[in-house]
């Protein structure tokens, strides 16, 4: 069974009298632990295929089914809980909260539920201490780099303990050598077992995944999965670096 | 970290917005507190001077035998001398279930005297009641102190050409002129005022009385009640209420009351509005905030808890700031309008000031948090 099944989904946004297909008849599965690199020119309806998986935006028609719940069949509360359990997010522009510093940035999913500050505030601390940061636990985020604030974004998608990291050009603002590291941390968590949809118009990034879907007019085009896996299998049989990568910034 | 922490930290990351806002809605309170305490300083004061221009109930005995007016009702037994009331009947009235209510109890006995070849009306009566009761009394001389000193009305004087010190005699009892009243357009004139116990005793009264006035502090008080209370204690008077001064009191406070309630609604409706517009640039300005919110799994409730709880705080705020901006204001404003205390600004005003603030500040925020929460996560994130 997969992790993500995406059974006939459409997406189409009506602006004013004008309707625009973002996705059309889409039919995917993603297997659990799968790091999928998601392609495609500008509108060819990546984002909303990420949107649409991570439960943000319901798709005009079909179903995505994630670890066998069908996740737009949830009233809108299950769905926040799903989002909250199952899905990490990951956007560009980092999204985090500017009046929160960097551990309650982390701390946010949490907020709504139940759990002891004390448990919270060691799971957030572990995870910064992961993306070496817990020494810039009280620093706002716009007193971090960059590459420091994807860190906390990653470690913020991580609190949850999700199953599934959806990453929307998580690199798109960095310079190459912070974008590198942050590949290696994607690269390590999908080892660890992490679910990974990453966006990127970056090709080179193929590598570091298992597999390349790809976008063109809301139409899957490509999926490369078997290539990609053996790519990605004998790259990370090269590398050597790797040990560095969390604080290398 | 819990979802109060967000609202916290965001307001203490908008301090002018937030400052700027508590004082809006803190200026509101203060008006309405002020306005309300001044007002009910302003009813306190100007019900007491009110009561202090005269009695509000009059008390005769019940007879049909009319021969003098007095503040438009008539007195009888003056002629006659059936007098049915008594000194007994004073203390009843003090003992009424409202005698909290009454201010002044002055007992009163007239009867027809010839006084240097001339009719008049001479009025026993208690001096220290009377000029309680009568504070706009002015005259030549000086206030009774003896037994034996009267005071004179303006027209009484005149015809028996009395001045301060000049003896005279009613009833072969010898008097002294201690003062003369100046003209008050009033009965008062005609009269020539002497103790009460010395009108008794030379007219061999015994302890019998002609009227009872009674200053009921009434402003709001059950004047109704009080004369009924006072007729089940006299069932042989004619107990009644003037109720043109009565009306008059009420309908001056009333005015008062409304024009301060029609501007502290203005005020607050005005704060409310301030506080909306405001809610609503702000939840513009936070759009992808809540739609990290919402991205991260915030349900609707989540997001609504954190903005309500930050109109909360502000709220609270600016009704304990209002309260005390209100306090100073009234207590500022005392002088120039002439009030010696301030009423109203105890603790339960504070608690209204404080469910005002909340209940105007929660008002005006519920529409704008509850359309924030209504975001769409990806329609408030822009970035994805």
């Amino acid at each position: 069974m997969s992790l993500i099944e995406i059974k006939n989904v459409s997406k189409e946004y009506i602006i004013g009298q004008t309707s625009t297909h973002a996705l059309r008849d889409l039919s995917l599965q993603i297997d659990e632990g799968e790091f999928v690199t998601v392609m495609g020119p500008s509108g060819s309806g990546k984002s909303t295929f990420l949107t649409i998986v991570g439960g943000l935006s319901e798709p005009t028609s079909g179903r995505v089914v994630i670890d066998e719940i069908d996740i737009y069949s949830l009233r809108r509360d299950g769905l926040s809980d799903l989002r909250r359990e199952y899905v990490g997010f990951v956007f560009q522009s980092f999204n985090l909260v500017p009046y929160l510093n960097v551990l309650e940035n982390v701390l946010l999913p949490l907020a709504p539920t139940g759990i002891p500050a004390k448990e919270q505030t060691a799971i957030a601390e572990g995870l910064l201490s992961e993306v070496g940061l817990l020494e810039k636990a009280e620093h706002l985020p716009g007193e971090l780099s960059g590459g420091e604030q994807q860190r906390v974004a990653i470690a913020r998608a991580l609190i949850s303990d999700p199953l599934i990291i959806l990453a929307d050009e998580p690199t798109g603002n960095l310079d190459t050598a912070t974008s590198e590291s942050i590949m290696q941390l994607f690269k390590l968590l999908n080892e660890r077992g992490k679910t990974i949809l990453m966006v990127t118009h970056n090709p080179v990034y193929k590598f570091h995944s298992t597999r390349t879907i790809d976008f063109r007019d809301g139409t899957l085009v490509g999926d490369d999965m078997k290539y990609i896996s053996q790519m990605s299998a004998d790259y990370r049989e090269g590398r050597e670096f790797q040990q560095n990568i969390w604080t290398h910034d | 970290m819990k979802l109060y922490h967000i609202g916290l930290k965001n307001l203490k990351r908008r301090r002018v917005r937030t400052t700027l806002t508590i004082l809006g809605l803190a200026l509101a309170v203060a008006i309405e507190v002020g306005l309300t305490g001044i007002t009910k300083s302003l009813e306190d004061d100007f019900s007491r001077k009110l009561d202090e221009y005269g009695a509000n109930i009059l008390i005769l005995p019940k007879s049909d035998d009319l021969s003098l007016d007095y503040g438009g009702l008539s007195v009888a037994g003056v002629t006659f001398g059936s007098e049915k009331l008594s000194m007994s009947d004073v203390a009843k009235i003090k003992a009424i279930k409202n005698s909290e209510n009454i201010a002044t109890v002055v007992p009163q006995l007239f009867h027809a005297a010839d006084v240097n070849g001339r009719n008049v009306i001479v009025s026993g009566i208690d001096f220290n009641s009377e000029f309680r009761l009568k504070r706009w009394w002015r005259f030549s001389g000086s206030r009774p102190k003896e037994p034996d000193e009267i005071l004179a009305g303006s027209s009484a004087a005149q015809a028996l050409n009395l001045k301060p010190g000049d003896d005279l005699e009613i009833a072969k009892h010898h008097l002294r002129v201690a003062g003369v009243l100046t003209e008050t357009g009033s009965q008062d004139d005609k009269l020539i005022f002497v103790s009460l116990p010395i009108v008794q005793k030379i007219f061999d009264k015994g302890e019998a009385l002609s009227m009872i006035e009674v200053s009921a502090l009434c402003y709001n008080c059950p004047i109704d009640s009080i004369v009924a209370q006072i007729g089940e204690k006299l069932p042989n008077a004619q107990v009644t209420a003037v109720r043109q001064t009565i009306e008059t009191k009420m309908d001056v406070m009333h005015r008062i009351r409304h024009f301060s309630i029609i501007l502290s609604v203005a005020v607050v409706l005005f704060a409310a509005l301030m506080i909306f517009v405001n809610m609503m640039s702000s939840i513009t300005e936070r759009e992808k905030e809540i739609g990290i919110f919402r991205a991260v799994g915030f349900k609707r409730k989540h997001v609504l808890a954190v903005l309500l709880f930050e109109s909360l705080i502000v709220s609270l705020s600016a009704g304990v700031v209002g309260y005390l901006l209100g306090l100073s204001g009234a207590h500022l404003a005392r002088p120039l309008m002439g009030l010696h205390d301030l009423h109203g600004f105890g603790i339960d005003t504070l608690l209204i000031s404080l469910t005002l603030a909340i209940f105007v500040g929660i008002s005006a925020a519920i529409y704008p948090a509850y359309k924030a929460a209504k975001l769409e996560p990806t329609a408030a994130l822009r970035a994805l």
